[in-house]
């Protein structure tokens, strides 16, 4: 009996973190080199209850400690670029990211609008250095006219200055977001360099978040939500026969 | 409470920014020398509830992790430097820079401010000045009896005066150039001002070493499209809309919530 509450209210909480994740993206629509998350469900396999007639898979494994059925899967598909005619906009096509480093480790980002920090350096607007093909960041000089060419080699009035660092992971579902458009990739996975990965300069890679069908899930989760709710309406009308109306004498 | 009622908000907050500057695009659509301004947006932090990778009891390892964005924020704003259009004038004192550069202007206090607004006056003393009076470097001063003034695309400066039948060469205008001239810092009155972002200015003769060259008798109109603009400002209105159709999902949700017990 009170399992049956405890499910609706789990499903209740699945579509509240689901409806989170839809309004991130569309908090995002317009953030560039933005990569929308699609909520995904999976199954609870056992009971909250120890195993037995309930579980016909086996010994029951302990509850995930997460409040939800709801994971994340981060769609990776390019978003449409925009000319902008930056020198230091700069846009991916093909798979690949920019390697910028962070106060905690190297971090991956496709959101190519970079500028110049006060220390010279090529940087993001958030002022972490963009790093190069030799590991280190890159100086721009105080003048001259920047052309970046399509495999990410960096010239300054006709003398190149070194090349950026794009990387294509060997399994993108291992990234992690952290923020400032950027990911965080695990210190054991292999990052490559890309293959098939060119750059735009004056361009930006704008979000892939697609409102109409975002804002269709996010109807959807509303409505699940509330036929959970009815659910738990269900159960608690049962119970409330079962307290009051079994058992009383005709 | 409901996280996706502030990230939404985050969302709103940033299309009302992204409005903000488009309205001051257009409402400079005819200012000369006017470069259009750009909001770049970045996701906020994460929260993760599980990462990625993760055992499970059993040995499992799920594949995807649960991470919860918390919405949208502006992280900058930056001029487009495309090239406006020209516009012909035919006044001897109205400047245009084909190509890279800017005009250099000595400020009241004595620093310099850099412009691509070309529309030039003589002052009292007979000095080349912007709108503002204020002197464009290297000082060129025009004779009172000047009959015609012509500026050569190098920038050279040479008057006829009365009586006179040859030219006589005045001085030669120079331009500045930043490696990063999106990180320049807009003043307003069409002046920029230098920042770390920018780079240094290196100057030198308008049409040589990447120096673009001067046209006389032209302006420079904004590069602001009206079309792009409306382009821009109904996606960001629409972006509004949807931020606050998932306000209203946040709030639909506790509110059946709330009819949860009788």
């Amino acid at each position: 009996m009170v399992s049956g509450l405890r499910t609706a209210a789990s499903a209740m909480d699945a579509q509240t973190e689901r409806l989170a994740v839809l309004a991130n993206n569309l908090a995002n629509v317009t953030a560039a080199g933005y990569k929308a998350d699609h909520p995904e469900f999976f199954q609870l396999l056992t009971s909250p209850r120890a195993a037995g007639s309930v579980s016909p898979t086996g010994p029951a494994a302990p509850l995930p400690q997460s409040p939800g059925e709801v994971q994340t899967r981060t769609d990776f598909t390019p978003g449409p670029l925009r000319e902008t005619g930056n020198p230091l906009d700069l846009a991916l096509e093909g798979p690949g990211f920019f390697v910028v480093r962070g106060p905690g480790g190297q971090r991956l980002t496709r959101s190519g609008t970079f500028t110049r920090s006060a220390s010279g350096q090529l940087a993001t607007h958030d002022g972490l250095p963009v790093v190069g093909a030799d590991g280190q960041p890159l100086t721009l000089p105080p003048g001259g006219r920047i052309e970046v060419d399509e495999r990410g080699q960096v010239s300054v009035d006709g003398a190149q200055i070194g090349g950026l660092l794009i990387v294509e992971p060997e399994n993108l579902d291992r990234l992690q977001k952290e923020g400032g458009t950027r990911f965080v990739a695990p210190p054991d996975l292999p990052l490559p360099p890309a293959r098939a990965a060119s750059v735009r300069q004056g361009a930006i890679e704008l979000s892939n978040v697609n409102p109409i069908l975002t804002l269709v899930e996010m109807i959807d989760a509303l409505r699940v939500y509330e036929a959970a709710q009815r659910t738990a309406r269900g159960v608690d009308d049962t119970l409330r026969r079962a307290v009051n109306e079994v058992g009383r004498p005709t | 409470m409901i996280r996706a009622l502030f990230t939404a908000a985050t969302g709103m907050q940033a299309q009302q920014l992204n409005l903000d500057t488009i309205a001051n695009n257009l409402a400079n659509v005819n200012t000369t020398g006017f470069k259009r301004n750009r909001v770049d947006f970045q996701d906020l932090l994460y929260q993760t509830l599980r990462p990625a990778g993760t055992r499970m009891a059993g040995g499992v390892e799920v594949p995807t992790g649960i991470q919860v964005g918390h919405g949208t924020r502006p992280v900058a704003t930056q001029k487009l430097w495309s090239q406006g259009n020209f516009q012909q004038t035919e006044n001897p004192l109205d400047l245009v820079i084909e190509g890279d550069g800017f005009f250099q202007l000595t400020r009241p206090d004595g620093t310099i401010a850099y412009t691509r607004a070309g529309a030039f006056k003589r002052d009292s003393q007979g000095q080349v000045v912007n709108s503002d009076g204020y002197v464009l470097q290297p000082a060129i001063t025009i004779p009172d009896d000047t009959v015609s003034i012509s500026i050569g695309s190098d920038g050279t400066v040479s008057v006829i005066t009365a009586g006179q039948s040859t030219p006589q060469q005045l001085g030669q205008i120079e331009l500045a150039r930043f490696v990063n001239p999106a990180g320049l810092n807009a003043i307003g009155k069409n002046l920029f001002l230098p920042t770390a972002a920018s780079g240094q200015p290196t100057t030198g003769q308008p049409g040589q070493e990447g120096f673009g060259a001067i046209n006389q008798g032209f302006l420079e109109m904004s590069n602001v499209s009206v079309v792009e603009e409306m382009v821009q400002m109904i996606a960001a209105q629409r972006a509004f809309e949807v931020n606050s159709k998932a306000i209203r999902s946040a709030d639909e949700m506790l509110s059946i919530s709330n009819s949860m017990t009788r």
